[in-house]
C-alpha cells in the first residue's frame, strides 16, 4: 500500500508534466499560425493598398488623354485611355475581391465603381456626359476637364479611404497580435516552469524508487546469504534428496557429522550409503508410509560416518511431489540424538537397577511405566501391573489417604515425601511402602519412588514393643526398689532388733554358743542391709538424670580421700592426686565413681606395706583418660571380665569386705557419660583403673 | 491423757515393739499412743469411729508416721493432718524404712517436720529413737493453740 501511492503520484506527475508540454506545444502552434495569418494580413493590406494606388495612378491616364483629345482629338490617345480604363477596372475588381470580407470596404469599392463609371460616361457623352452626376458639376456647370478633375479627386479620396481603412485594420491587427503575445508569453513561461518542476519531481521520485529497489535487492542478497548461513550452520542436519534418494543439497552441519566434503556427497552418494544396514532397513520399512502421507517424523536409526563409526540420529522428512503427485524429491531434518540416547540408556540402567519401586503414573493414576523392582518386591510380573491403576494394589484401608495425596499432587502440584501405604503382593501379603513423588503438571504425570519398609516397620514395631516392655520393666524395677528399700529392711531390722533384745535380756540363758550364733545372725543381717543399700544406690544412679557441668575431679578426690582418712585414721597411705583434673560430667555421679575407685584402692592396700594411691590424667586414642592406681592386692587379669558385674567379687569376703556392686555402679555411671572404664592389674602388684568420659565439649 | 504423749502410726508390730523398747531403753517415759494404720490414726486424731468422744483438743506432742501403711498411705495421712485446722500445726516426723528421694520430697512438700530413716542396725535404731524422743518431747515447743 505504501509503495503504490508514490507510484501513482509519480504517474500523475508525469501525466501532468506531459499535459503541460502538450499545452505549451498547442500554444506555440497557435502562435505560429497567428504569425502566418498576420503575414497574410499584411500581404493583403499591401495588395489592397497597391490596388488602390494603381487605381489612382491609372486614373491619371484616363483623365489626361481626355484633355489631350479635347485639345488634339488624337485617336491614339483614345486607345491609351481605353487601356487605362480596363486597367482600372481590373484593379477595382481585385479590390473587390480582396475586401470581400469587409462590408465597409465593399461599399467603398462600389462607390469607386460608380465614380469610375461616371468618369467613363463623361468620356462617351462628350459635352454633357457629366450631367447630373455631380451636384457640384450641375450647379457649377464646369467644363469636362474640370469635372474629370473633380471626379478624379473623388476617386483619389475614396482610394485614400480604402487605403486608410486597411492601414487602420493592419494597425488594429498588429495591436491585437501584440496583446495576445503579451498574454501567451507568461502563460508559456509559467507552464514551462510547472512542467519543469513536475518533471524534476517525477525524476526525483524515479531516482528514489530506483534507490529503494537497489536497497531491496541488496537486502534480499543479504537475506539469502543469511539463510544460507542458517541452513549450513543449523544445529541440525538438513539435506534434500532426489527421487532416487541421491543427495541434492546437504548442509555443513550434517557434512561435518558424517565427515564428508560436499562434492563427495552431492550428486554422488545416496542417503542409504551413509546409513547402517539396520537403519536402511528401518528406512525402507517406513518408506511406503512416507510416500503415502508425505512425511515421516522422528525416525530413529544410526548413520554411518565416513570413518565407519555410528551416529545416532532422529530424522524427519517431507516428500515433495510434482503437479501430478509424483514423488520427485524429499527434504529431511536430521538430529544428533547421541546424547539423548545415552541419557535414555543411563535412565534405563538406573531404572532397572534400582531396588526401590520406581514408577510413572498418568493423571488418572494408571501406572504408565514401572521398574523391575516391582516384580521383586510384590511378586507380580511387570505385565500384571503396568497400565493398571495403582489403586488396585493399595490396601483397602489406605485407599482413601492414597487417593487424597494423589489428587493433591495432580491438582496442587505438590511434592510428596515419606507417604506411607500398603500394597498387596501377589502372595496376598501387604508390603509397607514409603513414597516420595513429584508431579509434573505439564505432562499430567506423577513420578514416584517407593521403598519397601515392611521389614523396617517390623523391626520398628518390635523395637517399640521392646521399648514398652523395657519401660514396664523399669516401672517394675522402681516398684521393686521401693519394696526393697522399705519392705526388705523392716524384717532385717526386726531380726537384728530382736537378736539384740535376746542378747541383752537373755545372754545368760543363751550361753556362749547361743550368743555367738546370734552375733552371726546380726552380722548377716548387716551384710544384707549393705547389699540392699548398694543395690538401691545402683538402681537410683541408673535412673538419675545426668546434669553435666565442669567438674573438678582433683577436688572431689581430695575430699573423698579425706573421708577415708577419717574413717581409718590409723592407716598411713601415700596419696598423690594431680591438681587441676577437670572433666565435663555430672558432679554427683562422678563423685560416686571416685568414691568407688579411691575406696577400692584404699581398701585393697590395707595389707600392703607403704601403701600408695595415685590419681592422674593421660590421653588415650586422642581423648582424655583419667586413672586411679594403687600398689595393693591387685587381681588376676584372667577374671578382669567379671570385674564390673554386679555382685561379682574377685576376693573372698574374709580377705576384703564388699558387696561387689561398687565397680558395677562406676561402670554404669561412666557408660552413661559416653565413656568406658577398664583395669590393668596383677596379683599383689596393684591395680590401675582407667576411665574416659565421652565427648568433653565445653571444657576449656 | 493429760500428760505429754506421742502418737506412733506404724502397722508393723515388730517395729512397734522395737520402737517402744528403744524408747524404754532411752528412758523416754511419756505415754505412746499407737495406731496400727492410717484410718485408725485419723479416727484417733479426730475423735471418730473407735475413738469417738475422745477429746480432740488433747493432741499429741509429736506424731511418728510410717509411710508404708495399709489402707491409706502415710503420705495421705499426713495430707489429712495438715488439711485440718485442729491438727495442721502438729509436729509430724516421718519415721520410715524408705530412703526413696520421691518419698522424702513428697513428705516435706506435704509439711512433714522431719524425715528419719529407720536404721536396720539395732544400735543405730535405738540411738535414733532416743534422740527423737529427747528432742520432740523435751526440747521442742509446740505452736500456741487457739
Amino acid at each position: 500500500m505504501r509503495t503504490k501511492n508514490p507510484r501513482r503520484l509519480t504517474v500523475i506527475g508525469l501525466v501532468l508534466a506531459l499535459s503541460t508540454l502538450a499545452s505549451i506545444t498547442a500554444l506555440m502552434i497557435r502562435g505560429s499560425a497567428w504569425g502566418s495569418q498576420t503575414e497574410a494580413w499584411i500581404g493583403r493590406t499591401d495588395d489592397i493598398m497597391g490596388a488602390a494606388d494603381a487605381v489612382v495612378a491609372q486614373l491619371q491616364g484616363v483623365i489626361s488623354p481626355r484633355r489631350a483629345y479635347e485639345s488634339e482629338s488624337d485617336g491614339s490617345l483614345l486607345a491609351a485611355r481605353a487601356d487605362s480604363m480596363s486597367e482600372i477596372q481590373s484593379e477595382v475588381d481585385r479590390l473587390a475581391r480582396l475586401t470581400a470580407d469587409n462590408p465597409r470596404q465593399q461599399q467603398r469599392v462600389d462607390e469607386l465603381r460608380l465614380l469610375l463609371d461616371r468618369v467613363i460616361d463623361s468620356r462617351h457623352e462628350g459635352g454633357d456626359s457629366g450631367e447630373g452626376r455631380s451636384p457640384r458639376s450641375e450647379v457649377d456647370d464646369p467644363s469636362p476637364a474640370e469635372r474629370d478633375e473633380a471626379l478624379a479627386s473623388e476617386v483619389r479620396a475614396l482610394a485614400g479611404e480604402i487605403r486608410g481603412e486597411e492601414e487602420r485594420l493592419l494597425d488594429q491587427r498588429n495591436r491585437e497580435g501584440a496583446r495576445s503575445v503579451s498574454f501567451v508569453q507568461p502563460l508559456v513561461v509559467s507552464m514551462g516552469l510547472v512542467g519543469a518542476v513536475l518533471l524534476t519531481a517525477v525524476f526525483g521520485a524515479l531516482l528514489f524508487e530506483i534507490g529503494q529497489r537497489l536497497a531491496a535487492e541488496d537486502a534480499a542478497r543479504r537475506h539469502a546469504a543469511e539463510f544460507e548461513d542458517l541452513y549450513n550452520c543449523a544445529p541440525c542436519g538438513y539435506h534434500s534428496l532426489d527421487a532416487e534418494g541421491r543427495f541434492v543439497h546437504i548442509n555443513d552441519t550434517e557434512l561435518g557429522w558424517l565427515g564428508y566434503a560436499r562434492e563427495d556427497v552431492v550428486g554422488r552418494l545416496k542417503f542409504t550409503d551413509v546409513v547402517t544396514a539396520e537403519g536402511a532397513a528401518k528406512f525402507a520399512r517406513s518408506f511406503p508410509t512416507f510416500l503415502e502421507q508425505g512425511f515421516v517424523h522422528d525416525l530413529d536409526f544410526d548413520m554411518l560416518r565416513r570413518d565407519g563409526s555410528r551416529l545416532a540420529v532422529s530424522v524427519s522428512a517431507t516428500a515433495i511431489r510434482d503437479a501430478g503427485g509424483r514423488h520427485i524429491a524429499s527434504r529431511s531434518t536430521v538430529f544428533d540424538v547421541t546424547r539423548r540416547k545415552r541419557l535414555e540408556e543411563e535412565l534405563d540402567h538406573i531404572f532397572t537397577l534400582s531396588q526401590d519401586l520406581l514408577c510413572i503414573a498418568d493423571a488418572s493414576g494408571v501406572l504408565v511405566r514401572i521398574n523391575p523392582a516391582w516384580e521383586h518386591v510384590l511378586g507380580y510380573s511387570l505385565v500384571d501391573i503396568v497400565n493398571r491403576p495403582f489403586l488396585d494394589f493399595v490396601h483397602p484401608e489406605d485407599q482413601t489417604s492414597t487417593q487424597a495425596v494423589f489428587a493433591e499432587q495432580i491438582q496442587g502440584g505438590n511434592r510428596i515425601t515419606s507417604f506411607e501405604n500398603r500394597y498387596r503382593a501377589k502372595d496376598g501379603d501387604y508390603r509397607v511402602l514409603l513414597w516420595n513423588s513429584t508431579p509434573v503438571a505439564a505432562e499430567g504425570r506423577v513420578y514416584a519412588s517407593a521403598r519397601d519398609i515392611t521389614e523396617r516397620k517390623r523391626s520398628e514395631d518390635a523395637l517399640h514393643s521392646a521399648k514398652l516392655e523395657a519401660e514396664a520393666a523399669n516401672h517394675e524395677l522402681e516398684a521393686f526398689s521401693y519394696s526393697v528399700s522399705h519392705d526388705l529392711r523392716a524384717p532385717l531390722r526386726a531380726i537384728d532388733g530382736f537378736s539384740t533384745a535376746l542378747l541383752e535380756d537373755h545372754s545368760e540363758a543363751l550361753g556362749g554358743d547361743g550368743v555367738r550364733h546370734l552375733e552371726r545372725v546380726r552380722s548377716a543381717t548387716r551384710r544384707m542391709s549393705d547389699l540392699i543399700d548398694d543395690l538401691l544406690e545402683l538402681s537410683r544412679l541408673s535412673r538419675r538424670q545426668l546434669v553435666s557441668s565442669r567438674v573438678d575431679l582433683s577436688a572431689i578426690a581430695e575430699d573423698v580421700v579425706g573421708q577415708l582418712r577419717l574413717q581409718e585414721s590409723e592407716r598411713s597411705v601415700e596419696v598423690r592426686i594431680q591438681t587441676g583434673l577437670v572433666a565435663m560430667g555430672d558432679h554427683r555421679l562422678l563423685r560416686v565413681v571416685l568414691e568407688n575407685l579411691l575406696g577400692n584402692a584404699w581398701k585393697y592396700t590395707r595389707k600392703t606395706e607403704g601403701a600408695e594411691v595415685e590419681m592422674g590424667r593421660g590421653v588415650i586414642d586422642g581423648v582424655p583418660a583419667w586413672w586411679v592406681r594403687d600398689n595393693g592386692a591387685g587381681f588376676d587379669m584372667a577374671y578382669a571380665d567379671r570385674l564390673f558385674g554386679a555382685f561379682q567379687r574377685l576376693h573372698r569376703a574374709d580377705e576384703f569386705e564388699g558387696t561387689g556392686i561398687g565397680l558395677a555402679t562406676a561402670q554404669r555411671i561412666i557408660r552413661r557419660h559416653g565413656g568406658r572404664i577398664w583395669a590393668e592389674a596383677a596379683v599383689d602388684e596393684g591395680a590401675t583403673f582407667h576411665f574416659t568420659l565421652g565427648p568433653q565439649e565445653g571444657l576449656s | 491423757m493429760t500428760s505429754k504423749y506421742m502418737l506412733l502410726i506404724e502397722d508393723n508390730p515388730d517395729d512397734v515393739d522395737l520402737t517402744l523398747r528403744a524408747f524404754k531403753k532411752a528412758n523416754v517415759v511419756n505415754p505412746i499412743q499407737v495406731a496400727r494404720d492410717g484410718i485408725e490414726a485419723l479416727e484417733f486424731l479426730f475423735g471418730e469411729g473407735e475413738h469417738s468422744g475422745r477429746d480432740v483438743d488433747d493432741t499429741p506432742q509429736v506424731i511418728l508416721l510410717d509411710l508404708g501403711l495399709p489402707r491409706i498411705s502415710g503420705l495421705e495421712v499426713l495430707a489429712r493432718i495438715r488439711s485440718d485446722s485442729r491438727t495442721a500445726r502438729l509436729p509430724v516426723v516421718i519415721l520410715t524404712s524408705s530412703m526413696e528421694e520421691r518419698d522424702r520430697m513428697q513428705g516435706y512438700l506435704l509439711g512433714a517436720n522431719s524425715y528419719v530413716c529407720k536404721p536396720v542396725e539395732t544400735e543405730a535404731f535405738t540411738e535414733a529413737v532416743r534422740e527423737l524422743g529427747l528432742y520432740w518431747m523435751l526440747l521442742n515447743e509446740l505452736a500456741p493453740t487457739g
